[in-house]
């Protein structure tokens, strides 16, 4: 706690003397009057800058969105098929999925795909797959798919195991119980009861898995020689170019936030206890 | 089983059966998991009168919530009958079980958990009236509100979330969705062991009235005993997956003859410390042996501190040792 106390006080310059706690405020206001400066001057160099990593961040959350999108998919439909039967060989299977997809790292899972489909599914399907020239366009299925499979295993592993464990709890759950012994159709116990309560966890580990495909952005990227965020990010840190380096990590922040924000929203619509909390919180 | 020929039977029950398979979990996946036969119900035969209140009591993990949920058909029955107002419920199909689940519902033991969180009551009570097509679309609304009121809820709470409820308001939404199909016959699955004693007092009152203006049947699993003396007609205990002695309640409470409902029996604190001094208290060694693996003969044998050799040989069947008093017990 002293430790913490003391490293905090140094960090906000509070344990000197207040003469110099006053240069050190000027100091740091003259340095952003001169940042401000080189922007306003320097404007369009500042813009040239932006659009190339806007156009960075275009691919980067394409290639992000698919592989999400992918691997919640999949991770639905396993978690589905070996939840409702827990004891199947389909569970045992979802159960090795999810297990194997958790612990292997994204440049393992990376040099895995790049040698399935360059050594097997290429020379079998007459399509080049994995293109490592960056001029082909963004949306361009041949180039996406590799890297967007790499970065899909995480979130379809950790989706089915939440999907898996969300479900045993709401099957047997008394609600559900219930809603069987009222007579309801087992389809519409499943749309209304269930179904309804699994999204929020399931929800709740989308989002997750859209941190750990970020995560792994970087290595896939550079891997496939996809020239987003994560591959720029790389470039500018060995060139030592902070200013885009900045762009790069604020517009990395700024999606997070978003994201955060609007699953918030979705939260709020799926669970009224959440509405509810917020409205004591505030 | 009952004499009473007086009484309409409507719930007859006759070998049931409910095992699950359980498996250990293995070295990986699943790998050199052993599959298991938990012997939940095993062989249960019991009888209930129309209009009456059969108390179903017993130690925790004696397989009376499962021997309910089978009579519900909530869990399928491994093999045995239950008969429903004449008409076999084992193996109906969905369609033909639909109609009777209007007559049969239960009450659970933890209210928040019985109720939907994402839906208002007033849905929750509403859906069994639109599924059965009860009352007309418009009159919905107004059935919703008069079931509120009937269980003691102010109608202006139907917008409302479980959440936002007190546990014995809980209760009493759960009271009122059971009710909203019209029912003959309710399983109260421990319905106020959740609850502080204040509330319990109420909902126990409220099952009562509720008795006597609708005509219903219950099956009241507990463990209380006190509060089984008090609203139960006819009382079973049951130990281990069966039943080992059924008698009308005050005959069960003043001449015990099973040991096991004697030992039960015993445990119940009384008010008066004289009569406390008096009563022999008999305290039960040993843990309650595994249904996965019960032991042989009487399953009570372990712990019944009366047991004989012989008692390891065979089965003691359910038998009438004096009128409306049924026992399993080789030594009465």
């Amino acid at each position: 706690m002293v430790f913490v106390l003391v490293s905090f006080f140094s960090f906000a310059a509070l344990d000197q003397p207040v003469l110099r706690q006053l240069y050190t405020s000027l100091a740091l206001v003259g340095t952003s009057s001169v940042n401000l400066f080189h922007f306003l001057t320097n404007f369009s160099e500042v813009g040239d800058r932006l659009a190339d990593v806007g156009l960075a961040y275009l691919r980067s959350m394409v290639l992000l969105m698919l592989s999400v999108a992918l691997g919640s998919g999949m991770g639905l439909l396993l978690g589905f098929a070996a939840g409702m039967r827990p004891n199947s060989p389909q569970a045992t299977v979802a159960s090795a999925v999810s297990f194997v997809g958790i612990l292997t790292p994204s440049f393992l899972t990376a040099l895995f795909v790049m040698l399935a489909f360059v050594r097997y599914i290429s020379p079998f399907v007459g399509i080049r797959f994995v293109l490592l020239s960056p001029g082909v366009s963004v949306f361009d299925v041949r180039r996406l798919l590799a890297p967007a499979i790499v970065l899909a295993v995480r979130p379809l592993a950790y989706v089915t195991q939440v999907t898996i464990s969300s479900l045993q709890e709401v099957i047997y759950s008394d609600h559900v119980r219930t809603a069987h012994s009222k007579g309801l159709p087992p389809r519409l116990v499943l749309s209304r009861h269930v179904l309804r309560n699994v999204a929020l966890p399931v929800l709740t580990s989308i989002n997750s898995s859209f941190y750990f495909s970020l995560s792994s952005l970087l290595v896939v990227e550079w891997l496939f020689n996809w020239s987003g965020i994560g591959l720029r990010l790389l470039e500018a840190v060995s060139k030592r170019d902070a200013e885009t380096a900045s762009y790069l990590l604020v517009s990395v922040g700024l999606t997070m936030l978003l994201i955060n924000t609007g699953v918030k929203i979705a939260m709020r619509h799926i669970d009224p206890r959440e509405a509810a909390s917020d409205a004591v919180i505030s | 089983m009952s004499s009473d020929n007086k009484k309409e039977t409507l719930l007859e029950v006759r070998g049931l059966q409910t095992h699950f398979q359980v498996g250990t979990k293995g070295v990986i996946f699943g790998i050199g998991a052993v599959k298991q036969t938990v012997q939940a119900v095993d062989g249960v035969d019991l009888e209930i009168m129309r209009g009456e209140t059969l108390g179903l009591v017993g130690e925790s993990g004696c397989g009376k919530s499962t021997l309910g949920y089978t009579i519900l058909q909530l869990e399928q029955a491994t093999s045995g009958e239950v008969i429903y107002d004449g008409q076999s419920l084992v193996g109906l199909k969905r369609n033909e079980l639909q109609a009777v689940r209007r007559k049969m519902q239960i009450i659970f033991q933890d209210p928040y958990s019985a109720l939907d969180p994402r839906m208002t009551i007033g849905n929750a009570i509403a859906e069994p009236l639109r599924v059965h097509e009860i009352v007309p679309r418009d009159e919905i609304e107004d059935r919703v509100e008069e079931l509120l009121t009937t269980v003691g809820l102010n109608p202006y709470f139907k917008n409302r979330y479980p959440h936002e409820f007190s546990g014995g308001q809980q209760q009493r939404i759960v009271i009122a969705r059971a009710l909203s199909v019209e029912p003959e016959f309710i399983v109260c699955d421990e319905p106020i062991s959740a609850l502080d004693v204040s509330i319990q007092a109420q909902i126990i009152n409220l099952l009562e009235e509720l008795q006597d203006k609708f005509g219903l049947t219950y099956l009241f699993i507990s463990h209380d005993l006190r509060v089984v003396r008090h609203i139960s007609d006819r009382v079973a205990v049951m130990y281990l997956g069966k039943i080992v002695e059924q008698a009308d309640q005050d005959d069960l409470h003043s001449n015990p003859l099973h040991p096991y409902s004697q030992a039960l029996l015993s445990s119940v604190p009384v008010w008066d410390p004289n009569a406390a001094k008096d009563r022999k208290r008999i305290i039960l060694e040993g843990d309650v042996p595994s249904p996965i693996d019960p032991p042989s003969g009487c399953r009570f044998r372990t712990r019944c501190p009366i047991a004989q050799p012989s008692c390891a040989d065979s089965l003691p069947l359910l038998r009438e040792v004096k009128e409306n008093h049924w026992v399993a017990c080789h030594l009465v």
